[in-house]
């Protein structure tokens, strides 16, 4: 039963995670890269979109396979907090793929007027601030989960299973 | 009287949001846009904020730490997609291990445990007695009475007891059969005594007179 609900979970998240991190993403940049528009030209890395698509699809796989772990994985586990932490890393390495790629400065030329340059720098920095912090949490929910295991806090349902389990397999049922 | 949640804070918010309309200058003929554009510079500052706050963490963690391990990912060229699948695989595999056959069912708090037992043992105590059964029955039936517009229905009866059936016969239980309580000695005492008239033939009381 237990099993069967924690892998459940787990490609729930694993969907979820499927569809923001690649899906999304790749649908997405698949159809700017074939954009026209008229009077327009977006100049971004045209040669380095198909590298960003790349990465899009092998970092978005470690990402689907990071959240079926944290999905699957019990409550007040550590495991679970271990992925956690996993998926923040994961996340924090796909968002500067972005800025890698160059896909933070997009130079964008207006046929008559000129070229201006929109930069997601700022934008990108603040991101990875907000993953910093997320990180820091990952890493004190691992320190509460250690913590909580060791005071008693939370027991172990495995551990109680298993002795009721060795408990009747020692004659207790069948006197 | 409470003055209304949606007047204390929706019309003074009505009031701010349409003085804040009138000082914006440029509109640009899209409703939504005209609508949201004079709030934007707090929303800009408060971003402002917020980012001033955050950038440098952000700055630290992608340039010192992010950066470097980027460049150790192998790119398109050299294994393709492979090396990805194999890392997939393997976090999967290593997941669904922990999650069936290693650990599956986790941990609760111990709080919830002893509240648990607590209330198996509370249920155990709240056996009733006998005795304290009928107290309980009785104060069920006040209850019972204390029905709104119904305060000069009568006081209803307690329950009669109900007859027993026993496979004991009831001379061994002590208890008197049915005939000896309907016709008992003292109950003959009150019937008037038959008369015998000269003839000697009995006759009923009634025809005395």
């Amino acid at each position: 039963m237990g099993a069967a609900k924690n892998i459940l979970m787990g490609v729930l998240y694993a969907a979820i995670a499927l569809i923001s991190f690649v899906i999304l993403p790749w649908t997405g940049l698949s159809v700017v890269k074939n954009l026209e528009l008229n009077e327009v030209t977006i100049n971004y890395a045209r040669f380095n979109i198909d590298r960003i698509l790349f990465f899009i699809q092998s970092l978005g796989i470690i990402q689907v396979g990071i959240a079926f772990g944290r999905g699957s994985s019990p409550k007040y586990s550590k495991r679970r907090a271990l992925f956690s932490l996993a998926q923040v890393i994961g996340s924090g390495v796909y968002v500067y793929i972005i800025r890698f790629s160059g896909l933070s400065q997009i130079p964008i030329t207006l046929e008559n007027i000129g070229e201006i340059t929109i930069t997601f720098d700022n934008m990108m920095y603040m991101a990875f601030g907000i993953i910093l912090i997320n990180g820091l949490l990952s890493i004190f929910d691992i320190i509460i989960s250690i913590k909580d295991q060791k005071d008693g806090t939370v027991y172990s349902l495995d551990k109680e299973f298993k002795e009721a389990r060795a408990e009747m397999g020692s004659g207790g049922m069948y006197e | 009287m409470k003055t209304p949640s949606w007047l204390k804070y929706g019309v003074p918010a009505i009031l701010l949001g349409s003085m804040i309309q009138g000082m914006m200058l440029l509109e640009t003929g899209d409703p939504l846009i005209d609508f949201l554009s004079p709030i934007m510079p707090f929303l800009g500052e408060f971003l402002n904020f917020f980012a001033s706050f955050i950038m440098p963490f952000g700055q630290l963690l992608a340039d010192n730490l992010i950066g470097p391990t980027i460049e150790l990912l192998p790119g398109e060229g050299t294994t393709g997609l492979a090396i990805y699948f194999t890392i997939f695989a393997g976090i999967f595999l290593v997941s669904m291990w922990a999650n069936v056959m290693w650990k599956p069912r986790g941990y609760d708090l111990t709080e919830n445990k002893e509240k648990q037992e607590d209330e198996e043992e509370s249920g155990e105590l709240s056996v009733i007695a006998p005795d304290e059964e009928e107290d309980l029955s009785g104060d069920e039936v006040d209850e019972v009475r204390d029905i709104p517009g119904d305060e000069d229905a009568e006081p209803l009866e307690p329950p009669k007891d109900m007859p027993m059936y026993t496979d004991i016969p009831e001379d061994e239980m002590g208890i008197k059969t049915e005939s000896e309580e309907i016709f008992s000695e003292d109950d003959f005492d009150d019937l008037p005594i038959p008369v015998e008239d000269e003839e000697g033939e009995g006759d009923s009381g009634d025809q005395v007179d």
